[in-house]
């Protein structure tokens, strides 16, 4: 491998994991306070990339920065929107219900939204708009770099940031974590349970929206099934970060894009057996995952 | 101060409680006995909004809160120390307790019962930045307490308090009750330590299968024969 | 009830051949009720594999699929390209694509099942998905890779089909209905009291994960041959996700209700074929209906009996078996192991046990005894590490230093459950009954390491399967009347008051034949009056059954009342030993545990406090 190449593929490596990582954290969110793996969320960021598309082709004519940023805007609103009913509807009544039957409905909800999806834009894939700018920066050894794996990068980082802050030193944000840990206790501190977990659904599909954007640009089209793909690679990367821990989300993220990215190069038709073999060994090695703390049941 | 009448609740097709009705005064230690499975828990978890009462009517201060939402309960100044303490256990002391102060909005009220409630239990000031889970459980049982009084309750109710503790620990902690209702602060404890909690109440009713069965001054029913034998050993 | 097992299985196999002889008319008549029926079969048969897994053994496996697809091309290839032409060799590739099914399910399960819950299950989703590309990768020379392996023989037919899905589904129900199903129930139930009951849990996770796998390769040959062509495509997440569908929604742990699953969502999907969308959208909606509403499944845990529901039209079926008084004497009993206690030696002694956990120390240098016959209490403030000496003792935790030696012999580095069989058994602080399971099962759950027919005996229902299981039930029965438990044997446990609850730990202990007791805490949540009782109900197990007893206890009269012998722990070190009075005036005891004026001293609790 050439350096130039090298650099290059890391830098779409990179790209690629904070896409993982955004999603990952929608998942590592809504698991540590509810419990439950949203199968749903992948699905989330196939609507986000839809709801782009049709404000780009069919409510706005011309593609100007205003329109891209309503555009990405909407995508943002609808899709904590929806992921906030989705919760409402289709969660909060399992609450108390074993825990696999919350997961079947996940499961139902993912099939919805992807058939429903199929039925208003049918089935076949649609090339996705420019929407943020991807131009050459600079040529490594007659090589381009790209400004779109750049700003995909700088952005998801600088979220990242802000919601660590957010989670660890504001007041919702401790709400948050107090819900995570015990539901009831919570509710007599004050806390409104519900809210606090609808602002957990909001804040991952706001990352997923975003996400959604980056996704549909990097594979340049949209189609209904998008969602699942990244959706369980994303969900892999919390589980390899450690499930409910937000730090392990991002590096999960990365280490997952990254290897799937320098694999592909090597060896393309193993990408998904390596990335699923290396989940199994951490786990077998680490069982809460690289950043996840294991609860010792008492005896 | 605190009026309930009439209450039944079920769990599923269980009837938990039997037209259960109580009052405790203000400025009181009232405590409910029984056995366990007798409803007392399920009594403070009614009245604290966590469980809905099929029937029956929960008022305090003069307020119907019988279909209040939890969360909006404690802001009537009703604070509960739940059974098993339940701290939160990924968060700091400090967090914890001002987790208790969550729905309020007065700083300066909240930095002046931060300090009372330090003053009140020294070993948590030590441990401020220590993470609860790693306290043993009865600093855990005063970081609960106080994390409750940070919400500067008028109606304190603690699920029993005592439960797991050691002998010297179970008196330290009734001495805490003490001197909490002292300051002011009404208190409705459940206890499975009868003997204890009649000490240092001024009024008991006991439970027997979700009904109240027995009610009266904390002596008279210390010298109650029937409870001396079924509760005091 | 109907007890006679003869009739009950005649009435079974009239029913089943009634129902062949039906569906087998209807197969001849039409091509395409053939193939649905045949999909039936092998979905059915996925169905309640699955659920062995995931109901019975409450794991929840997603890679369901892969188990089917090495099933499905291992039995494909030997007839495609290696077995004669002919259907005779039709069973036999079927019972290799089991075989090698049930062999990936142990090398994943091994490793995989040490891991907990949600975590197993993304392994499996792992497993799923590297199958598939190993398939069309590594595999490739035999599988013909992506192109996809065609020419398959299709020698599924309705028959054979049907009987192979009976055989299955017979086959899992004797499983489940035996010792081996009770222990795997147990441990879905509470893990960690199932291996103190004497279940080696890691031992029957693997082995019911196995089997679940095995079953899961035979629909695969099924599959396979009916089809003719193979791709790995065809065995994705989805494929796992639809016969996990089925188990939820038929009820997790019921094999009726994922037979019914099983049938209804196979016959829904051919109905709607030709309307592909609106049909996955009606499915979706219905799985989130279905969830929301009957979060347990349409059977829950129930179970569908043909001689139940005739015996109920027409009472004249309930008839007690002509022998029955023969039969109650017909019995293997649990074996009862003879400990020798070896002269001059403590039944139990620690010597310098201590643990670690990370750089805490939790326990150090413990020195205890036990004699024969003796009650001995460990008391000491919260947080002193008594229960962690119980966890060391029982093999929940290994000790870092230290030895632990019953009758003479160190058990320092052994299973749970192989402490349990060498003679110590315990209950736990926070009950930890096997909440679904009725009264006895949870007594004859801790028979496991004392009962000894196996998997093929249960399969089969030999004699000695009978006769043990009536064993089983005889002298549990005789330990629940020791505390007048009997008439609660069918109940379920969880329908017990919590006295009884923490009575049925002690019996469940017991039934392990145990030579040392260990009680941690158990007076707690009782009032003085049932305090009292458990007093006099210690003092009669130790007469009764011979054990040595040690208790862990916060109250003080329970403790200073029937203890023998008291040792105090504080920080994890041992502050004092002696007989109660000793104990009561030790100056360290009052200051570290006991406190001034305490109640204790003067018995009547806190009136002076």
């Amino acid at each position: 491998m050439k350096p130039a190449t090298f650099l290059i593929t890391l830098i779409n490596g990179l790209q690629l994991g904070s896409v993982y990582a955004l999603i990952a954290l929608g998942y590592t969110m809504v698991y540590g306070i509810v419990k439950l793996i949203n199968f749903a969320h992948g699905d989330i960021l196939m609507v986000g990339s839809y709801v782009v598309l049709f404000m780009l082709t069919t409510v706005f004519a011309a593609q100007t920065l205003l329109a891209k940023v309503i555009a990405v805007a909407a995508a943002i609103v609808f899709c904590v929107m929806l992921g906030i009913v989705i919760d409402r509807v289709a969660y909060k009544p399992l609450r108390s219900a074993p825990r696999i039957s919350a997961l079947i409905t996940a499961i139902g909800v993912s099939l919805a939204l992807q058939i429903i999806a199929q039925l208003i834009f049918g089935s076949e894939q649609i090339k996705f708009p420019q929407v943020i700018l991807n131009e050459t920066l600079f040529k490594i050894d007659k090589k381009p770099v790209k400004s779109l794996p750049i700003i995909t990068c700088c952005v998801s980082v600088v979220l990242m940031i802000a919601l660590n802050l957010f989670v660890n030193k504001t007041k919702p944000g401790r709400a948050m974590r107090a819900v995570s840990e015990d539901m009831g206790a919570a509710r007599l501190m004050g806390i409104n349970v519900n809210n606090t977990i609808s602002l957990t659904f909001a804040i991952g599909c706001t990352l997923a929206a975003v996400g959604s954007v980056f996704y549909a640009q990097k594979v340049g089209y949209v189609k209904p099934l998008m969602g699942s793909l990244p959706g369980i690679k994303a969900f892999i990367a919390a589980v390899f970060g450690g499930i409910g821990s937000i730090p392990g989300a991002v590096l999960g993220g990365f280490v997952i894009g990254m290897l799937e990215t320098f694999v592909n190069y090597f060896a393309s038709q193993y990408v998904d057996a390596v990335v699923y073999g290396l989940l199994i060994v951490v786990l077998l090695v680490r069982p809460a995952g690289m950043l996840g703390k294991a609860v010792r049941e008492k005896v | 101060m605190l009026k309930v009448e009439g209450l039944n609740v079920f769990y599923g097709a269980i009837h938990a409680l039997h037209d259960v009705s109580f009052e405790v005064k203000q400025g009181e230690i009232v405590t409910l006995i029984g056995a366990n499975g007798a409803g007392k828990t399920t009594i403070l978890h009614t009245v604290s909004g966590l469980v809905r009462a099929k029937s029956g009517k929960i008022s305090f201060q003069d307020q119907n809160i019988t279909t209040t939402e939890a969360h909006v309960i404690l802001k009537h100044g009703l604070a509960h120390v739940p059974e098993g303490r339940r701290v939160f256990s990924q968060m700091s002391v400090q967090e914890n307790l001002l987790m208790g102060a969550y729905a309020r909005k007065d700083k300066d009220g909240i930095a002046e019962d931060l300090e009372k409630v330090y003053m009140r239990f020294p070993r948590l000031r030590e441990r401020y930045r220590q993470m609860a889970g790693t306290l043993s459980g009865g600093e855990q049982q005063m970081l609960a307490t106080g994390r409750a009084l940070m919400s500067r309750p008028s109606l304190l109710m603690m699920d029993e308090p005592s439960m797991g503790l050691s002998p010297i620990l179970v008196g330290e902690v009734f001495e805490i009750i003490r001197s909490i209702n002292a300051s002011g602060t009404t208190v409705l404890l459940v206890e499975q330590n009868a003997a204890m909690a009649l000490s240092i109440a001024n009024r008991a009713y006991v439970l027997e299968t979700g009904r109240i069965v027995k009610e009266g001054s904390a002596d008279a029913l210390m010298h109650d024969d029937d409870v001396r034998r079924a509760y005091l050993g | 009830m109907v007890k006679r097992r003869g009739l009950s299985s005649l009435i079974n196999l009239i029913c089943i051949l009634l129902l062949f002889v039906v569906m087998r008319s209807a197969a001849v008549s039409s091509v395409s009720l053939n193939t649905l029926f045949i999909q039936i079969g092998y979905s059915i048969i996925m169905a309640t594999s699955l659920n062995l897994a995931c109901g019975y053994l409450g794991e929840l496996p997603l890679g369901h699929a892969g188990f089917m697809s090495v099933g499905a091309y291992t039995a494909a290839v030997l007839t495609t390209k290696f077995l004669p032409q002919s259907a005779a060799v039709y069973p036999f590739a079927l019972v290799c694509g089991g075989l090698m099914a049930a062999l990936f399910a142990f090398i994943i399960g091994v490793p995989a099942l040490r891991l907990k819950g949600d975590y197993l299950a993304i392994v499996t989703l792992g497993f799923g998905e590297i199958i598939r590309v190993l398939i069309n990768t590594v595999f490739a020379p035999l599988t013909d890779g992506g192109k996809g392996l065609f020419g398959i023989p299709t020698y599924a037919t309705f028959t054979d089909t049907f009987i192979v899905t009976v055989l299955c589904v017979a086959a899992l129900y004797m499983i489940v209905r035996s010792r081996h199903g009770r222990a795997t129930i147990a441990i879905r139930e509470n893990d960690i009291a199932a291996e103190s009951s004497g279940v080696h849990v890691a031992n029957y996770k693997v082995k019911m994960f196995v089997i679940s796998a095995f079953f899961a390769g035979i629909a695969g040959g099924i599959y396979a041959h009916q089809l003719g062509v193979l791709t790995a495509a065809k065995f994705d997440f989805n494929r796992s996700i639809d016969y996990l569908v089925m188990v939820v929604f038929g009820g997790m742990g019921s094999l009726t209700g994922s037979i019914f699953a099983g049938t209804a969502l196979t016959v829904v999907q051919y109905l709607m074929a030709s309307l592909v969308e609106y049909r996955q959208l009606a499915y979706a909606l219905l799985l989130i209906i279905m969830m929301i509403f009957r979060p347990k499944g349409i059977f829950g845990r129930w179970e569908f009996s043909m001689t139940r529901l005739l015996a109920r039209v027409f009472p004249a079926l309930n008839v007690e078996p002509k022998n029955a008084e023969a039969l109650q004497n017909d019995v293997i009993l649990p074996d009862t192991p003879q400990y020798e206690v070896p002269a001059n030696t403590p039944v139990l002694r620690t010597s310098h046990l201590g643990i670690r956990f990370g750089g805490l120390q939790a326990a150090d240098n413990v020195e205890i005894s036990l004699g024969a016959g003796e009650i001995v209490g460990l008391i000491g403030p919260n947080g002193a590490g008594k229960t962690t000496v119980f966890n060391m003792l029982t093999g929940v935790y290994q000790p870092t230093d230290g030895d632990i030696r019953l009758l003479g012999r160190s058990i320092v580095g052994m299973k749970p459950y192989a402490i349990t069989e060498a003679g110590i058994a315990r209950t736990f602080q926070n009950i930890r009954l096997f909440k679904s399971m009725t009264v006895i099962e949870n007594i004859e759950v801790a028979f496991q390491t004392r009962m000894h027919y196996t998997l093929v005996d249960s399969l089969l229902r030999t004699k000695r399967f009978r006769r043990a299981e009536r064993g089983a039930r005889k002298r549990a029965l005789e330990i629940l009347s020791v505390f007048g438990m009997e008439d609660l044997a069918d109940q379920s446990a969880d329908s017990l008051p919590y006295g009884m609850q923490r009575r049925l730990e002690i019996c469940r202990a017991l039934a392990a034949s145990p030579k040392v007791l260990l009680l941690d805490e158990p007076a707690a949540g009782m009032n003085p009056t049932e305090t009292h009782e458990l007093m006099e109900t210690i003092r009669v197990i130790r007469d009764r059954f011979g054990v040595t007893i040690l208790l862990i206890e916060h109250d003080m009269k329970l403790v200073m009342g029937i203890c023998e012998r008291i040792y105090v722990l504080n920080y994890g070190s041992v502050i004092a030993e002696g007989t109660p009075e000793q104990i009561r005036s030790n100056p360290e005891v009052i200051t570290a545990y006991l406190g001034k004026n305490n109640p204790v001293n003067d018995g009547v609790g806190g009136a002076t406090c």
